[in-house]
């Protein structure tokens, strides 16, 4: 195995903790919005998907281009 | 579920402050909001209404809005420095997108952090939520009755000019001692605070 394929399987590796932790993240935010209910509700909600979406989308280009 | 609802405009009776009537706003971003309608939160009384709902100073978050414009350029600067010349295109690009997506990501944090740290003060008991990171949470709260001491801190340059400071508030409950830290208006805070902590004695000593 190269350098590169080790880089490789480091890279998608820390990519995949950081989905978990991403998914955490959304859970997170409902309970916070559960907890303390501002009339940013929703769309606090549907940004914490941000971070989730831009995650996968790393992790398929890291896939296809590495 | 507490549900949102209209509030009549003066939710306490005759210890409301009318000099306070400014500072009523539907704004979700404020740091500062007596009396506001759309602020609930869990574990709510029925009869329990919000007096002040107090946030982080904005000014607080200078520091991690620079950190974050350096952070987005950041890549367009080390351009100037091939450090990862010797990678393949595919993984300098990888790399790239893993920096920006850091930099989303601790942006993002920050954010929720000072949006969801709130301090929140009743007719009935002070409230101190903290959301220390992305995946803690501390929510501690004392009845105004079990308050014993009042403490503002404000000092410094910057606290000062921007009218800013830390309500300690030391309390016979189980949790000894919660800080509203960092929230603007501190003395009219305290002066809140103490309005109800008194109003609150009176009501115990009327004879039933």
């Amino acid at each position: 195995m190269t350098i590169l394929g080790i880089l490789k399987i480091f890279i998608l590796f820390g990519i995949l903790v950081y989905l978990i932790f991403a998914v955490v993240v959304v859970k997170q935010v409902k309970i916070m919005n559960a907890t303390l209910k501002t009339p940013l509700e929703f769309p606090v909600q549907v940004s914490s998907f941000i971070p989730l979406a831009f995650a996968v989308a790393v992790f398929l280009f890291a896939l296809l281009a590495l | 579920m507490a549900e949102i609802f209209s509030a009549s405009p003066k939710m306490l009776d005759e210890q409301t402050h009318p000099e306070m009537a400014g500072f009523r706003t539907k704004n979700p971003l404020t740091s500062f909001a007596y009396e506001p309608e759309n602020i609930h939160f869990l574990d709510q009384d029925a009869e329990e209404k919000v007096v002040l709902f107090l946030r982080w100073h904005p000014i607080t978050n200078l520091g991690w809005i620079l950190l974050s414009f350096a952070f987005l350029i950041a890549p367009v600067i080390f351009a100037y420095f091939p450090v990862l010349s010797s990678l393949p295109l595919g993984f300098r690009l990888t790399i790239s997108l893993l920096w920006y997506l850091i930099a989303v990501t601790y942006v993002y944090e920050k954010f929720l952090h000072w949006f969801f740290s709130g301090f929140l003060i009743t007719n009935k008991r002070v409230i101190d939520i903290d959301f220390e990171n992305l995946i803690y949470r501390q929510v501690s709260f004392a009845t105004l009755d079990k308050i014993e001491d009042v403490t503002i801190k404000a000092g410094g340059g910057g606290m000062t000019l921007f009218n800013y400071g830390d309500v300690f508030i030391q309390t016979a409950a189980e949790i000894e001692n919660i800080e509203f830290e960092r929230i603007p208006k501190p003395d009219k805070v305290a002066h809140i605070l103490k309005g109800l902590i008194l109003k609150k004695g009176q009501l115990k000593e009327k004879p039933q």
